[in-house]
C-alpha cells in the first residue's frame, strides 16, 4: 500500500461515529492504533474510543469537562477486524455491548427505565 | 396540509430563535429607542440565517451530519471541544430565561405569584419533550407561536409610517448616541444568529428523516419559510413599539409592555392572543435551547441521541436535556431576571459564532462529502459574505456591551 491512502484512511477515520450492527451510536473515532516497526510497513490495528484516549488531543485547561462518560469505559480497542463498512459512519458487525462500547448509555438507561414514558 | 406540517421545524427553529424572550423584548427595545432604524438588521439577519441554515440542512440531508458532528471533524477535538463549551454555556443561559419567559408569561395569564409558576413552566416543558414526539412537538410549539401573528394585525391597524419603514430598510444613523445604535444592530444581527437555532435546525432534519433529492426542496423551502415568518414577527413587534412607545418616551422593559402593545390596537383579544403566542413561542425557545444542548453534547461525544425515539432509547441524551431545563430551574428560580440573562446570552453567542459557522460552510461547499450537492456559487458568496458579518459582530458585540452599560447608554 503507498503512504497516500493510509493517510486518507486515518483522515477519514477520526472523529468519525462508530455505529452497531442494529444502527445504536456507541462512541466516536477517539484515535487509531497503527502497529509497525519504523523503517517497516505499518497496519491498522484498530480504533481507539474512551476519556483516556483523548487526553492528549485535550486542552489541559478543559479536561474536567471532557469526562461525562457516565460508566463508558475509560479506554476501548475495536479490533479492525469488527468493522463492516466505513461510509459516513463507521458500521460495525457486532453489538456495542459485545465490544464495550456505549457502556455509559446502558447504566443510564437502566435509571430511566423506572420512569413511565420511557 | 401535510406540505404547512412538513416545514413545522423551520418555523419552531425560526419562532424560538427569532421571537423568545429576548428578541420580544430586545426588538421592542429597539423599535422603542430607534424607531424603525433598524429594520434593515432583521431583514440581513433573517437571510444570513437563511443561508445557514439551508446549509445544514443540506449537510444533515445529504451527508446526514448534524452540525456537532461536523464541528468536531473539522475543527479537531481541542477547538471542537472549547467550542462546545462556549455554545451550552450560551444554551444554558438561554434556556434559563426562556423557562423564566415561560414563568412571567403564565404568571400575566393567571395572575399568580411567580416563583411557583417557574416549577409549573418546568413541568410543563420537562412533561411535553418527555411524552411529544419530534414532529408534534414542531407542530404545537412552532404554529402555536404563529399566534405572535397578531403584532402584524396590530401592526397593520396601527398604520405605520411607511416612508419611515421603507427608510429604515437601509442602514442609517439618525441618533445622536451612535454606539447605542451600534449595540442594537449588533444584537438584532447576534439574535439572528443565535447558534443554537442551526444546532436544532440540523440535528431535526436528521431526526425528519430528511433524503436527497426530494427534501433538498423542503430543506430549502422550510429555511426560508420558517425564517421568513420569523423575520416578519419580530419586523410587527419592532413596528409596534415604534409606533406607541417612541411617541410616549416608553422603554418596553418587561413582556407584559410588549404584549400590551397588541391591546392598543385590537383590545383584549389581541393582549390574549399575544400572551398565547409568547407562551408557545418562548416555550418553543425553552425546547430548542434544551434539545440543541442535548444534540451537541451526543454529538461531540458520540452518543446515541434523537427525540425519534422515545427516552430511554437515547438515555445521555435524555438525561442531558433534563439536566438543562434542571440547570435553568435552579437559575431562574435564585431570582436572576430572565431578561437580563438572555439579553447577555444573545451577546456573548456572537463571539461564538464563527466556531459554529466555519465549519458548516466548509463542509457544506466540500464536493467530497456533498456531491454535487455542494455549495454552488450564490452559496458560497453569501456564505463567505455572511461570515465576514458574523466575525464583525463577534468583534463588537462585547466592546458594545460595556461602553453602552448594555444599551441604557
Amino acid at each position: 500500500m503507498s503512504e497516500q491512502p493510509q493517510l486518507d484512511l486515518v483522515l477519514r477515520l477520526l472523529d468519525q461515529q462508530i455505529v452497531d450492527w442494529a444502527g445504536r451510536r456507541c462512541g466516536n473515532v477517539d484515535d487509531v492504533a497503527i502497529e509497525g516497526e519504523p523503517g517497516g510497513s505499518a497496519t491498522v490495528k484498530g480504533l481507539l474510543v474512551g476519556r483516556d484516549v483523548t487526553r492528549r488531543r485535550r486542552p489541559r485547561l478543559l479536561a474536567f469537562f471532557a469526562g461525562p462518560t457516565f460508566g463508558d469505559a475509560p479506554e476501548v480497542e475495536v479490533p479492525w477486524s469488527a468493522i463492516e463498512d466505513i461510509t459516513q459512519v463507521v458500521k460495525l458487525k457486532q453489538d456495542a455491548t459485545e465490544l464495550g462500547l456505549a457502556a455509559g448509555d446502558d447504566r443510564v438507561a437502566r435509571w430511566l427505565k423506572r420512569i413511565p414514558g420511557s | 396540509m401535510t406540505k404547512v406540517f412538513q416545514i413545522s421545524l423551520g418555523v419552531l427553529a425560526a419562532i424560538g430563535g427569532f421571537v423568545d424572550i429576548g428578541d420580544i423584548v430586545f426588538n421592542a427595545t429597539a423599535g422603542a429607542t430607534l424607531g424603525y432604524q433598524l429594520i434593515w438588521a432583521i431583514v440581513v439577519g433573517a437571510v444570513g440565517i437563511m443561508v445557514y441554515s439551508e446549509m445544514c440542512g443540506r449537510v444533515a440531508c445529504v451527508a446526514k451530519r448534524p452540525v456537532f458532528d461536523v464541528v468536531r471533524e473539522r475543527l479537531g477535538y481541542k477547538v471542537g471541544l472549547t467550542t462546545l463549551l462556549a455554545s451550552q454555556f450560551v444554551n444554558a443561559m438561554t434556556c434559563a430565561a426562556e423557562v423564566g419567559g415561560v414563568a412571567i408569561v403564565l404568571r400575566y395569564l393567571f395572575g399568580l405569584p411567580y416563583r411557583p409558576l417557574i416549577a409549573v413552566a418546568l413541568l410543563i416543558l420537562l412533561l411535553s419533550v418527555w411524552f411529544l414526539p419530534f414532529e408534534w412537538i414542531e407542530r404545537v410549539f412552532g404554529f402555536g407561536g404563529l399566534l405572535l401573528i397578531v403584532f402584524a394585525v396590530a401592526a397593520v391597524k396601527l398604520d405605520p409610517n411607511m416612508s419611515a419603514l421603507e427608510h429604515g430598510l437601509i442602514p442609517h444613523i439618525d441618533t445622536p448616541s451612535p454606539l447605542i445604535w451600534c449595540y442594537f444592530a449588533v444584537g438584532v444581527l447576534g439574535a439572528a444568529f443565535m447558534p443554537y437555532e442551526v444546532y436544532f435546525y440540523s440535528s431535526g432534519g436528521v431526526e425528519d428523516g430528511w433524503v436527497p433529492p426530494h427534501d433538498l426542496k423542503l430543506n430549502k423551502l422550510t429555511a426560508i419559510a420558517g425564517y421568513g415568518l420569523g423575520a416578519v414577527l419580530s419586523i410587527s413587534i419592532m413596528v409596534v413599539a415604534a409606533e406607541l412607545f417612541v411617541p410616549q418616551g416608553i422603554e418596553p422593559g418587561f413582556l407584559g409592555t410588549v404584549a400590551l402593545a397588541a391591546q392598543t390596537p385590537l383590545g383584549e383579544a389581541g393582549l390574549l392572543l399575544a400572551l398565547l403566542g409568547m407562551f408557545f413561542a418562548i416555550s418553543g425557545a425553552a425546547i430548542d435551547t434544551s434539545l440543541a444542548g442535548a444534540y451537541n453534547m451526543a454529538q461531540f461525544f458520540g452518543w446515541e441521541w434523537g427525540k425519534y425515539r422515545k427516552p430511554g432509547g437515547a438515555p445521555r441524551f435524555t438525561l442531558t436535556w433534563v439536566a438543562f431545563f434542571g440547570l435553568s430551574f435552579l437559575v431562574v428560580i435564585s431570582g436572576v431576571d430572565p431578561i437580563f440573562v438572555t439579553e447577555l446570552s444573545v451577546v456573548f453567542s456572537v463571539v461564538a459564532l464563527p466556531l459554529t459557522y466555519v465549519p458548516i460552510l466548509l463542509v457544506a461547499g466540500d464536493s467530497n462529502y456533498m456531491g454535487r450537492h455542494a455549495n454552488g456559487r450564490l452559496a458560497s458568496t453569501l456564505g463567505w459574505l455572511y461570515l465576514v458579518v458574523i466575525v464583525v459582530i463577534s468583534l463588537a458585540a462585547v466592546p458594545l456591551l460595556v461602553l453602552t452599560n448594555m444599551g441604557e447608554g
